[in-house]
């Protein structure tokens, strides 16, 4: 048996995915969710095998949820329209279904399937290119003790690196990503974020001053009284976006 | 190409009045205070007055041909100059020739030869630099004609993409509950089909006519509410309450159409339960309003990030009526979300039909 999720704001289109399913009678159908954080709970709980994830959604979008997802299982994307989606998928070869959707195109797609189940590095390549698109990065989704947060980068006051993971000092409080400084080097705003330094990235907006410690050694204070160090290039690149 | 000052009849009519009237008195003047003869006064008078008029209407072709800038204006005062040396000398020889028994009158010639080459000199450098003005206005006048049909362009433009901003997601989320309906329900899909072409036919017509009557308004946005009510079924409430003398009043198409679709979706954003949303149409003042009102999460909001929605009715408004204050969002106490549209009302708008 594959153990299957639908996640849809709308019922319909969850309607028209279960009519398809009953020509599959190895599928059985766990859960139903209409938003990213009923889909979260589920899958935490169900762990299925697989899941038909819509983009849009209400809360978080189906990108934002898959992030947060440790074990993820295979993903059969549906959108309604969304040309940056779409691209990501065709590039990183991930199953997607265009609403209306079609039965031939629904069952290419199982066909495909079984070769699918244990091979995720897809869907990462999809959400790395996902965290790109205007509508998502201005928002960073993490999750602590359970529970979904939603933090506007300008709420970001800096990042640093920790092992696999990446620290996120903000308003509300310190959170954790599992991702790379890179990631966060190209999906932040470059006018508003800068890498100072192999370990951190700061919001422009939090910049006090900029003092020089010994012989080409710099560091930069925050507004939240915290002195970070600033490396030769992260200064090179640090006065060029202060327009020093 | 711009227009010369000396093709526009009434400036030919003038300045042919002033010629004539110059002439004349340039012939009094010579007769009485010089006392010449009429004959000897008129011909002077004339000759010397037509040459300098042909020589001021030369100039003001050539400018039409070529318009000096600011560095090469002193060039048109050498050409002005080299002018007045062809015109007084001709007008010299001209007399001499007509007039060579008159040794007083040669006399009187050679005294005033300074005088007159001064006068014409003047004379030509006016004609010029007022030529210089006038074609600079002209051209001045052009550009600011085409930059203003450029904006208005560029406004229209801008305009019909936000009008059409919000479409393809509705659109194709639509399409796909009208083709689940299909086969699970089949008349349930008729009607949601007929309901979809009739508010697509709606949109297609509110490109061309930008102001739209309240009435029909709400006839459209009532087709919406039911498209979205079938889109999330039991989730979604709907209230609308249109004052009886708001009907007839008018208010710019499909701005509240993304505002009634903002609120459902951020309505629907605070809970998997069921939302009301409340749409209230009055008029206050001679102000149409229009009054949306959603359940929200206060979380959700500070992190919504895109609404793009509100951001694109703000421009329209703006581009509209220079107006940035006629949408307004407030927070009301249970987590109400209202946003409200004020639509200025003049009386000659008031009739669409």
């Amino acid at each position: 048996m594959i153990r299957t999720i639908l996640i849809d704001d709308e019922p319909l289109a969850r309607d028209i995915i279960k009519f398809y399913l009953n020509d599959h009678p190895e599928i059985e159908i766990v859960a139903e969710c209409c938003d990213g954080f009923e889909g979260l709970k589920a899958i935490t709980l169900h762990k299925p095998d697989l899941i038909f994830l819509d983009i849009q959604m209400p809360k978080i979008s189906g990108f934002e949820m898959l992030e947060l997802v440790d074990d993820k299982p295979a993903v059969i994307f549906t959108t309604a329209f969304d040309e940056y989606a779409i691209k990501a998928f065709e590039v990183n070869a991930v199953d997607y279904l265009l609403k209306p959707i079609d039965k031939g195109r629904f069952e290419a797609a199982m066909k495909k399937l079984p070769g699918r189940l244990n091979h995720q590095e897809n869907t990462e390549a999809v959400l790395d290119a996902a965290a790109l698109s205007p509508a998502q990065n201005n928002r960073v989704v993490v999750k602590k003790d359970g529970v979904i947060k939603i933090i506007p980068t300008a709420d970001i006051n800096y990042l640093e690196a920790d092992d696999d993971y990446v620290k996120m000092n903000t308003v509300d409080g310190v959170f954790y990503k599992n991702k790379t400084m890179v990631y966060f080097e190209q999906t932040l705003d470059v006018n508003q974020f800068i890498r100072i330094h192999r370990s951190y990235i700061i919001n422009l907006a939090q910049v006090t001053k900029i003092e020089l410690k010994e012989k080409d050694s710099y560091v930069v204070l925050l507004k939240s009284d915290i002195w970070l160090p600033v490396s030769k290039t992260g200064y090179v690149k640090l006065k060029a976006a202060l327009g020093l | 190409m711009t227009t010369r000052p000396l093709s526009i009849p009434q400036i030919q009519k003038i300045s042919f009045s002033f010629a004539v009237a110059w002439i004349i008195l340039c012939a009094i003047g010579l007769h009485y205070v010089i006392n010449f003869s009429w004959i000897i006064a008129f011909t002077d008078s004339t000759v010397s007055n037509v040459l300098l008029a042909a020589a001021c209407i030369g100039i003001s072709n050539m400018l039409g041909y070529y318009q000096p800038k600011n560095e090469r204006i002193l060039y048109v005062l050498i050409v002005s100059l080299a002018l007045t040396f062809v015109i007084i000398f001709t007008a010299k020889y001209l007399m001499f020739y007509l007039f060579a028994d008159f040794k007083e009158y040669k006399e009187f010639y050679n005294f005033s030869f300074v005088f007159r080459g001064l006068i014409s000199f003047m004379c030509l450098g006016w004609c010029a630099l007022a030529n210089i003005l006038w074609y600079r206005l002209e051209e001045q006048t052009e550009t600011h004609e085409r930059l203003t049909a450029a904006k208005s362009l560029a406004k229209e433009a801008e305009l019909n993409k936000l009008r059409h901003q919000l479409q393809p997601h509705f659109l194709f989320n639509s399409l796909n509950s009208v083709f689940a309906l299909t086969m699970i329900n089949p008349k349930e899909a008729g009607v949601m089909i007929t309901k979809l072409a009739s508010f697509l036919r709606g949109t297609l017509k509110r490109d061309d006519e930008l102001w739209v009557t309240v009435e029909e308004e709400m006839e459209y946005i009532q087709l919406y509410l039911d498209i979205e009510k079938v889109r999330f079924s039991h989730r979604l409430n709907i209230e609308v309450n249109v004052a009886e003398d708001t009907l007839n009043l008018s208010l710019p198409g499909t701005l509240l159409q993304p505002i009634v679709e903002n609120a459902i979706k951020f309505g629907l954003y605070n809970t998997s339960a069921g939302i009301t949303i409340k749409v209230d149409v009055t008029l206050a003042n001679h102000v149409l309003s229009l009054r949306v009102q959603n359940p929200f999460d206060p979380e959700m909001k500070a992190a919504s990030g895109t609404g793009f929605g509100l951001s694109a009715i703000k421009r329209r408004l703006y581009l509209l009526f220079a107006n940035p204050h006629l949408l307004q969002t407030e927070i009301e106490a249970n987590n109400l979300y209202i946003t409200t549209l004020k639509i200025p009302q003049k009386n000659d708008q008031n009739d669409t039909h």
